[in-house]
């Protein structure tokens, strides 16, 4: 009985290392048809034009387009900018504050009651929008769906301090939102915020 | 070039650590790069914890400063050897970084700019405004490494994933090498290193979580750091016992702080170390400890945050926190351990609890396990989670592993996997709701973290009973319950040693 487990045994572990090349076998011949039947994103190997994952994932996900440019492009273009929004806050699918903060590199949000929705008409300050194609790509849909989702108003000498307006409610997933810098703003209306 | 020297430092600091604690030879370089990222996010999380500067540069310089701090208490000075590994390290290393570099390939999640986000935070002193959301489910590892792109203007370190990845693979070597070494023919035990080596480098999500921006790639490696440390202090001859003392102490807060069920694991990793006879008992009880203050402390942040920002506490934050508590009252019982069959049932009564808990989720909601198992088979079986077979071949070999392998000899790598099997599934009913169909499910991400050990296991079970026990397993198989109290004449008993180091 003794003898029988202690053969048991050998045969067991020799089988694991016969196991063990099967194994990396069958890894080896699977691997480049499950790259092929998976998206570009979940390849093991997919080389891009670019390692840096935020220009990847814009340029050809509306995921990260909706998501994470309005606030990686606010930290490209206005860097240690003054964010301002209202008392409630923003709700937005990547949660607004922290987004603005790490992603936008803001150097402060800061909250003021106002009306995000009516505040402005945004259609006015158009000459003042800073065309999508100067920051984002232009692959595939890119631009469509920066523009559906976000923009910002800015004159040619930014103050560094931008108003958060959102003229179809809270931003959610894919609700549009502005960043309006304040100097765009008429006297009066800053003043009724109290910002200057 | 900056991100050259951001793993050059890491490099050095890893080394200068597991050198000055006596470790030697080639696996110092991928140790140490593994020890080195584990201690600045163990750093990392404990400056964010307490509202102090999370800027690069300070979590770059405390951890540099508590690593020559540490060399200088123990008066260490380096070996000509020792410079050799290091100079062999960092000649790997930079052609590596740059070569990574320059191939442009990242895997990415939408998720993975969550983790982005708190890196930003961090990079900019901003945690204290990090949501619960991003508390509770980013955790602080993946954030903390890639913060230090911030020191040289990029948003995530590129190479440190890959770089980790190269290293885990070495360490799966390394722990088959050391611990069978002298015992079994050189030829068999370099050829089932280079087989667990292969398994893990042509594995496809493997490669995937290689260039991957999320957390499973450092849990992996704590996990595996961890268990493998705790195995190799239990039953190893010729390694520092010190040097692997600290893997495990450093390895168990990074399990705490990466994701939600990192304390699960924590825990899986340290019972059979901390029920073992074979560890003296100071040590088993400096690992509790550490578990229960890092369980203590990260969850407690949590729940204090949440509570502080009017959300009611949470059984997910409160319930660890208080449990970290415990662990810290119950530390000082190691010492009472004497009886390794108490150990033993100890063991089997906390694997045995959490199929019980399972199956009470069961009764109460069936269709979750139903459509968990559903979707994991399809991700597993019908090719859905991009793994291919490479899954169910590696479950077949652990069973023959469990069959032929000598569980004494192996318990501090088993455990942790089998007992993690029910966990898997309870997390279905503890978190979101049933597994689904998919590469990105949580699920099948998961099993990322459980692999290099899994592979670190099944390689083992080759060699196991004769082999490990080279010291001592080989001995205590198989049942004797005085067993680990017998070590063969001439060889040390593990805890003779580390009396002795201490």
């Amino acid at each position: 009985m003794r003898q029988f487990a202690r053969r048991f045994h050998q045969i067991g572990r020799i089988g694991l290392l016969f196991g063990i090349a099967i194994a990396i076998c069958i890894n080896v011949v699977q691997f480049r048809g499950i790259d092929a039947d998976t998206r570009h994103n979940y390849k093991a190997l997919h080389a891009y034009d670019t390692a840096d994952a935020f220009e990847v994932a814009i340029s050809r996900d509306n995921s990260a387009r909706r998501w994470v440019a309005p606030f990686y492009y606010l930290g490209q273009l206005f860097p240690d900018s003054q964010v301002i929004t209202p008392a409630d806050g923003i709700r937005s699918w990547f949660p607004f504050d922290e987004s603005v903060l790490a992603l936008g590199q803001a150097k402060d949000v800061s909250r003021v009651p106002y009306d995000p929705e009516g505040l402005l008409d945004l259609a006015e300050l158009d000459t003042y929008r800073v065309p999508s194609d100067s920051f984002a790509p232009t692959a595939g849909s890119t631009q469509r769906i920066v523009n559906e989702r976000f923009a910002y108003f800015a004159p040619s000498e930014p103050s560094g301090t931008f108003i958060v307006v959102t003229p179809e409610g809270n931003p959610g997933r894919t609700n549009f939102l502005a960043f309006v810098d304040i100097d765009l703003i008429d006297e009066s209306v800053r003043r009724g915020l109290g910002i200057r | 070039m900056s991100e050259v020297l951001l793993i050059a430092l890491l490099l050095a600091t890893g080394w200068a650590l597991l050198a000055s604690l006596g470790l030697s030879g080639w696996g110092v370089v991928p140790l140490g790069f593994a020890v080195a990222s584990l201690l600045t996010i163990v750093v990392g999380s404990i400056l964010a914890v307490t509202g102090s500067p999370t800027r690069p540069v300070a979590i770059l310089g405390v951890t540099t400063a508590v690593t020559l701090s540490f060399v200088a208490v123990r008066r260490w000075w380096p070996t000509v050897d020792d410079v050799r590994v290091l100079a062999l390290g960092l000649a790997t290393a930079v052609p590596l970084v740059l070569g990574f570099r320059a191939l442009n390939l990242v895997s990415y999640h939408i998720d993975s700019f969550r983790y982005l986000v708190a890196s930003g935070l961090l990079r900019s002193d901003n945690y204290g405004e990090a949501s619960l959301n991003l508390l509770e489910k980013r955790g602080l590892s993946a954030p903390i490494v890639h913060s230090l792109a911030g020191a040289y203007g990029e948003d995530y370190v590129r190479s440190f994933a890959p770089l980790l990845t190269l290293a885990m693979i070495a360490i799966v070597a390394w722990f088959i090498v050391k611990m069978f070494e002298g015992i079994h023919p050189r030829l068999l035990i370099i050829g089932t290193a280079v087989g667990a080596i292969l398994l893990i480098a042509t594995n496809n999500r493997m490669v995937w979580n290689a260039f991957y921006i999320n957390d499973h790639l450092v849990f992996g490696v704590a996990f595996l750091v961890a268990a493998g440390a705790a195995w190799t202090i239990a039953f190893g001859r010729e390694t520092s016992h010190e040097a692997m003392l600290a893997c495990l102490l450093l390895a168990l807060p990074v399990l705490v702080v990466t994701r939600a069920e990192g304390f699960i694991a924590a825990a899986l990793v340290l019972l059979p170390f901390a029920t073992t006879t074979a560890v003296t008992p100071s040590w088993r009880s400096k690992a509790l400890r550490v578990l229960g203050y890092s369980m203590a402390v990260w969850f407690g942040y949590v729940a204090l945050t949440a509570y502080s920002r009017g959300a009611s506490l949470s059984i997910e934050s409160a319930g660890p926190a208080l449990l970290g508590v415990a662990l810290l009252v119950a530390a000082p019982l190691a010492h009472r351990l004497s009886d390794g069959s108490l150990g033993r049932r100890l063991l089997h009564a906390g694997e045995a609890s959490l199929w019980v808990a399972l199956a009470f989720f069961v009764w109460r909601d069936p269709d979750i396990l139903r459509e968990s198992l559903a979707a994991t088979y399809e991700n597993q079986i019908g090719g859905a989670g991009s793994w291919g077979l490479s899954l169910v071949a590696l479950g077949v070999l652990g069973l023959v592993a469990l069959l032929v392998g000598g569980d004494r000899a192996l318990i501090q790598l088993r455990y942790p996997l089998t007992a993690f099997v029910p966990v898997f599934l309870l997390l279905a009913y503890l978190r979101e709701g049933a597994y689904r169909v998919g590469n990105g499910d949580s699920l099948n991400r998961m099993l990322m973290q459980v692999v290099p050990l899994l592979i670190l296991y099944v390689a083992s079970a080759a060699f196991a009973d004769r082999g490990a026990s080279g010291g001592r397993a080989t001995s205590a198989e198989p049942s004797s319950p005085e067993a680990e109290q017998s070590p063969p004449p001439g060889s040390l008993t593990p805890s003779r040693r580390h009396e002795k180091s201490r």
